[in-house]
């Protein structure tokens, strides 16, 4: 059997060698993010090394169970654990999406919504990059499509309670394919056979391709946070995330029988989340109303809609010293009604996800700043970054 | 055995390229040819092989040696010459042979080798996330790919699509058991996920990047950190040529709204079309990919026509390439595009 030995991804961390954990962690086995057991394994640089490594992952993974020398494995496209995630975050320019809500309220709708669309165009003036997770997307997808057997689209249950896991997106700006690099096709036929790279480090920002990472978390795990301190805090992932994307059933908000309760689902958790100190003033908080369409064909439509007005009022109220920010957004994945665009207000969800960061803030720290301990992965990327950014002008948040 | 050079008759009709334009540096060109069952991989190496080895038409190509065990690539040449079905690949061809040709218009020579893999070994890959350990060292050490696309690819239809209603006014009519806008209640049953339902697009997608990953992990990288120059062959584009003569409407009920309207007159354009997933993700790696669109009918129209195939003087005046400068039938530019010539 192979021994296993703890040790760290950042460099000059002394805990391999029995010291303490640089970040201070009195449990880094439990509490620090770059904390890891196994082989020793190279500081990630890029995204590509990143694939790499988790590539190289999958491989013994692969061979361990099947003992067949012959065949190499492929990254398995499963949805990411928290480790393949850092790994990501660690090498490139990334957002970490927590997709929360009970269940049933549209949290696979909505992130196989944005994978749809992409199939077709891009989504928000960003085009598809690449995906880890290709196969698990397509599992999600085949309940929606007729390949599925059924009359209409379904989405699977999410049953994972206890692990965090994540689906993958890579999107580039699309400034970025025809502007910036000259279009990579035109760039094919230029007979020195070399890509043109144009712009400073200050346009980096707005031309780098983007990882989304986006979790994939059963509603009962929501439920749970939402009647408990102790399960909330057992959410650990939401200490990392860029943004906790929080959905309201708008199915449940046009019945008028179950209004009141969806409007206390989302308060309620958000309570709690908030006391277990889960989320903070670096957290920005959207309050997605999922199955728009449902809502603006309700027969007491206006009174759903100072319903949801109220939650965005309650929620803002309830947030406003706790978290960076609180946004209200109105989507339909899945519109039942023609004159209701497929993946109505997903483009404009998207690309705050992608573009609005703590990091791009006029109030994010200097160079010179000290990072508080457990501070976020986009803290920990920008300081290791940040002299790409350093000539950049500051991104309206 | 040396190889008859390639005769060429009349000037050179390729677009000059220069002799710094010609990537990589060494003179090793290793192509991989990626792409689904029936997709067109065989046919192109067996007219490839005719052409470089007896074609008589201009070509950016001659041939100076060929070393290696031959009789697969002259099996398969045999049987394209004569207009024949070319038989399912189901074990590796021509691993062994290794091509050393030579640029016309520059002093520049390399070898080519091009093994012909069976379309279910990039099926499987997908579907089981392994492949045979050859072909992972053959896509760490490609300098390039030839990605092979049918026209007719696989674009599983969508429920929300097929079943949206229109409405004249008011409030819609909804479904019943349309308790949300997800559909019907999750305990109704469906089908099991199949790998091969994925679409075309895709899988595509994810070979590309299982060879990217196998470059990168490789210490045998042969190009070094050039990005991979992928070469999309759209095969059978006689087909996509017959359906712009005589299918200018597109037809919305099999291929839906993305179909509407006149169709493409480029591969390029085509891909964009077709594939947008795969045209996004070409085109949005610039640092790691060079792509390049052509449109090949490497047979030159359906089997069924053995009498219209056989007119022509010679086997290589069928072939049709799309997208490439140079003679019309010149198979060998999507070599020279894919060795990193212009």
């Amino acid at each position: 059997m192979e021994t296993t030995v703890p040790h760290c991804q950042l460099p000059g961390c002394p805990i391999a060698s029995g010291g303490r954990c640089l970040d201070g962690f009195e449990h880094p086995e439990a509490d620090c993010p770059n904390y890891a057991v196994g082989p020793e394994h190279t500081i990630i640089g890029n995204a590509a090394a990143v694939a790499s490594a988790i590539a190289t992952t999958a491989q013994g993974h692969a061979t361990a169970g099947t003992h067949d020398v012959d065949t190499v494995a492929l990254h398995p496209g499963a949805p990411l654990n928290s480790e393949e995630a850092q790994q990501i975050t660690r090498g490139s320019l990334s957002r970490v999406i927590v997709v929360a809500g009970m269940a049933e309220s549209g949290k696979t709708s909505l992130v196989t919504c944005i994978y749809h669309k992409l199939l077709e165009h891009s989504v928000a003036d960003y085009a598809f990059a690449g995906s880890l997770t290709l196969p698990a997307f397509e599992e999600r997808c085949h309940h929606a499509r007729l390949t599925s057997g059924r009359e209409a689209p379904s989405m699977p249950r999410t049953t994972d309670v206890d692990a965090a896991r994540f689906l993958h997106l890579q999107l580039a700006p699309e400034t970025r394919s025809s502007d910036a690099f000259g279009g990579a096709e035109r760039a094919s036929s230029d007979p020195t056979g070399t890509v043109a790279v144009a712009g400073s480090a200050g346009d980096y920002r707005q031309m780098a391709a983007r990882n989304l990472l986006i979790t994939d978390i059963a509603g009962e795990a929501f439920r749970l946070a939402r009647d408990s301190e102790d399960d909330a805090r057992r959410l650990t992932i939401l200490r990392r995330a860029d943004r906790l994307a929080v959905l309201v059933d708008g199915a449940k908000l046009a019945k008028r029988t179950e209004r009141q309760g969806a409007r206390r689902d989302v308060l309620t958790l958000l309570q709690s989340l908030t006391s277990a100190g889960m989320i903070d003033g670096r957290t920005v908080v959207d309050i997605v109303v999922t199955k728009w369409d449902l809502i603006d064909t309700a027969e007491q439509r206006e009174e759903v809609i100072a319903v949801v007005d109220e939650i965005e009022c309650s929620a803002s109220t309830q947030l406003c010293s706790a978290v960076a920010k609180v946004r209200l957004h109105r989507v339909a994945a899945l519109p039942v009604r023609a004159d209701i665009e497929l993946g109505f207000g997903v483009d404009a969800l998207l690309r705050m996800w992608l573009e609005e960061s703590y990091l791009l803030a006029p109030s994010c720290g200097s160079v010179t700043a000290v990072l508080p301990l457990g501070a976020r992965e986009y803290l920990r990327f920008g300081e290791r970054h940040w002299a790409r950014f350093a000539s950049a002008a500051p991104h309206p948040a | 055995m040396t190889v008859p050079r390639t005769s060429g008759a009349g000037r050179e009709s390729l677009a000059e390229g220069t002799a710094s334009g010609i990537a990589p540096q060494d003179d090793t060109v290793a192509l991989l040819a990626v792409g689904l069952p029936e997709s067109g991989k065989t046919t192109f190496l067996a007219a490839l092989w005719h052409v470089i080895t007896l074609g008589t038409l201009p070509s950016s190509l001659t041939v100076d040696r060929v070393s290696g065990d031959r009789t697969y690539l002259n099996a398969i040449a045999h049987r394209w010459s004569d207009g024949h079905a070319l038989e399912r690949t189901i074990t590796a061809g021509g691993a062994t042979v290794q091509m050393h040709l030579r640029y016309r218009s520059v002093d520049r020579a390399f070898s080519l080798t091009f093994p012909d893999l069976p379309g279910e070994v990039f099926r499987d890959a997908w579907a089981h996330r392994t492949w045979p350990k050859d072909v992972a060292e053959m896509a760490a050490t490609a300098t390039g790919i030839l990605l092979f696309i049918h026209p007719d690819v696989h674009e599983p239809q969508r429920l929300d699509v097929l079943n949206r209603t229109s409405i004249a006014g008011g409030a819609a009519e909804l479904p019943a058991d349309a308790t949300t806008s997800s559909g019907v209640p999750s305990e109704t049953e469906s089908a099991p996920w199949l790998p091969g339902d994925a679409p075309h697009a895709v899988i595509l997608v994810d070979l590309i990047q299982a060879v990217l990953r196998a470059q990168t992990a490789s210490d045998d990288n042969a190009k070094g950190e050039s990005p991979l120059r992928v070469a999309v062959v759209i095969s059978a584009w006689d087909l996509v040529d017959a359906e712009a003569r005589y299918a200018p409407q597109a037809d919305v009920a099999n291929h839906g709204a993305r179909m509407a309207g006149p169709v493409p007159e480029s591969p390029s354009q085509w891909v964009a079309h077709r594939l947008p997933f795969l045209e996004q993700f070409l085109r949005s790696n610039p640092e790691t990919i060079q792509y390049h669109v052509f449109g090949v009918s490497a047979q030159g129209g359906a089997l069924d026509e053995t009498h219209r195939l056989l007119a022509a003087p010679t086997p290589e005046e069928r072939i049709r390439v799309v997208g490439a400068p140079g003679a019309p039938n010149d198979l060998t530019a999507v070599v020279r595009w894919s060795a990193g010539g212009a």
